[in-house]
């Protein structure tokens, strides 16, 4: 199996959307062939789950209906600014 | 020397905040839109390539960005180091201001964002005018997460308005359908 590192993944990626916004063609495409119901069963639980998991575990605080909290708790990284 | 968030949804709203805090000086407010306030809604469920924003002066805006270390690439603002691009569709935001929601985060800084009914418009108007099945798959996430905490009136007298009722109305009922599958299991 061929191997590659991850920031090399990263950077052929950052290059082609560098190229894509360079061509104006970052805009969505619109998704016409419709899912498996099954797939967009799961999809959408996993949806549910993730909202459900941000609320127990206060990451997102709903203090109001249009006043949030939100805890920034994944990993980091110390990148100088 | 900054902790920068390793989550790409997190940073975004983190490079939000520190535009937010710059533009508040002039009296502006920008609001995150599209695809990013979809994944704020969705809790990070929904992934886009970029980060859409409206500001009501473009070239504040754009002279903040660059500030903060962005380049101009076609209708993008990119910086390289935070790999996020960022980009101002428009100056008026679409839809109602009194119902943008606050986001505060942990320093105290603060980000804002559409309100999911005017956010549910847009998706329903792309799955609507551009028969996108991904947009209509996304809206009735977003009916179906945050039902109980729409202004209803409003969302429908919008879709009513913006010829995506019968859409609307579709994806209200399956979403209470699939309620009611919950209530049984």
């Amino acid at each position: 199996m061929r191997k590659m590192k991850w920031t090399d993944i990263q950077s052929c990626r950052r290059v082609h959307l560098l190229d894509m916004m360079r061509r104006e063609a970052l805009k969505r495409l619109p998704r016409t062939r419709p899912r498996d119901p099954d797939e967009e069963r799961a999809l959408s639980q996993i949806v549910q789950t993730r909202w459900e998991r941000w609320l127990a575990s206060g990451k997102l605080v709903i203090l109001e209906p249009r006043h949030w909290r939100l805890r920034l708790g994944s990993k980091s990284e110390e990148i100088s600014r | 020397m900054d902790v920068v968030p390793e989550d790409i949804l997190e940073r975004r709203l983190w490079v939000l905040a520190q535009l937010t805090n710059r533009l508040a000086q002039a009296g502006i407010r920008p609001i995150l839109v599209g695809g990013t306030a979809v994944a704020l809604y969705t809790a990070g469920s929904y992934f886009t390539a970029d980060m859409d924003i409206v500001a009501s002066n473009r070239r504040l805006a754009a002279q903040a960005l660059q500030e903060m270390g962005f380049q101009p690439e076609g209708r993008h603002w990119v910086h390289q180091e935070w790999d996020i691009a960022v980009e101002i569709p428009d100056t008026d935001l679409a839809g109602d201001p009194k119902r943008v929601v606050q986001v505060e985060l942990p320093d105290g800084s603060c980000v804002y964002c559409i309100g999911v009914e005017d956010l549910l418009i847009d998706r329903l108007n792309a799955a609507v005018h551009w028969r996108s099945l991904e947009d209509r798959r996304w809206a009735k996430e977003l009916l179906k997460l945050h039902n109980r905490s729409l202004d209803r009136e409003y969302l429908w007298s919008r879709a009513q308005q913006e010829g995506v009722l019968g859409l609307l109305n579709e994806l209200q009922s399956e979403v209470s359908g699939t309620d009611e599958e919950d209530e049984v299991d």
